[in-house]
């Protein structure tokens, strides 16, 4: 089995009910569904955007988009979004080929990821 | 440049078969966003083996004549010649979703049934002007690395 992704909480500048998150390791079909509990078991009631900095993942296939995709649905829900920031050119790829990459919100790093979750935010 | 087949069982450990094909496929002259696309196909037609094709099956790998050629093989033989989807299917958690990708990110890929065992074979050309000229010719009077 691929070593289970390692979810590390980042602290940044933002609101309460913004979780950011990194990842590391490599995200297939063995580990996909411990990622999914991981996040959900860091995800607290208060959070409504997901974060997510994937500078530390140097591989994602299909199972692991389907689990993201899981995990968005769960912040769609609660009106947020999910931002996926620092995507590595193998990850990048599968998101595109697959269409899927229009699901989330990609963004090149964590400082761009911020500020799109704070302009969100931001009462109109 | 390497010109002699490399074998190995599909198991759990994913990780390390992708770095098994990386490896081969740097060796073979393959680079950049084409070793990305056949490192993502062929870990698909992999974790297909183990969501559909009854868990076990082998991963072998080869190059001739410029081509090189991924074969995945499961134990079950249910897959047939043409399962390929030309458009993306609506589902993803179905085998064709997988299918599709392979076909998306490789050259070629054909299914070929014999009883109680169906191969996916994926081909990448292998670009001509890699760092290792002329690396077809060189390759056989080579020693395997």
């Amino acid at each position: 089995m691929t070593a289970a992704v390692v979810l590390t909480p980042v602290s940044a500048p933002v609101a309460d009910h913004v979780l950011v998150v990194a990842l590391d390791g490599a995200l297939d079909y063995t580990n996909a569904e411990r990622l999914r509990q991981d996040v959900e078991a860091a995800l607290g009631e208060e959070h409504r955007e997901l974060v997510l900095d994937l500078s530390g993942v140097n591989f994602c296939d299909s199972t692991g988009i389907r689990i993201l995709l899981s995990v968005r649905k769960l912040i769609q829900e609660r009106n947020g979004a999910v931002t996926l920031a620092s995507l590595n050119a193998r990850l990048a790829r599968i998101f595109r080929v697959t269409g899927l990459i229009s699901a989330f919100i990609v963004v090149p790093g964590l400082a761009e990821a911020v500020d799109a979750v704070s302009a969100r935010s931001t009462p109109r | 440049m390497v010109d002699h087949r490399r074998q190995w069982p599909i198991t759990d450990d994913l990780a390390a078969l992708r770095e098994n094909i990386q490896r081969y496929a740097v060796q073979a002259g393959l680079t950049g966003p084409r070793l990305d696309d056949l490192v993502i196909a062929a870990n698909e037609a992999a974790i297909n083996v183990l969501e559909h094709g009854g868990g076990a099956g082998t991963l072998a790998i080869s190059c001739d004549g410029g081509v090189l050629a991924v074969d995945v093989a499961d134990h079950v033989g249910v897959l047939r010649p043409g399962a390929v989807p030309s458009e993306r299917p609506s589902g993803r958690g179905d085998r064709g979703f997988g299918l599709w990708l392979m076909g998306e990110l490789c050259d070629s890929v054909t299914i070929d049934r014999v009883p109680g065992q169906s191969t996916i074979r994926l081909s990448m050309q292998v670009d001509d002007g890699a760092a290792d000229g002329d690396a077809a010719s060189l390759g056989r009077s080579a020693h395997p690395v």
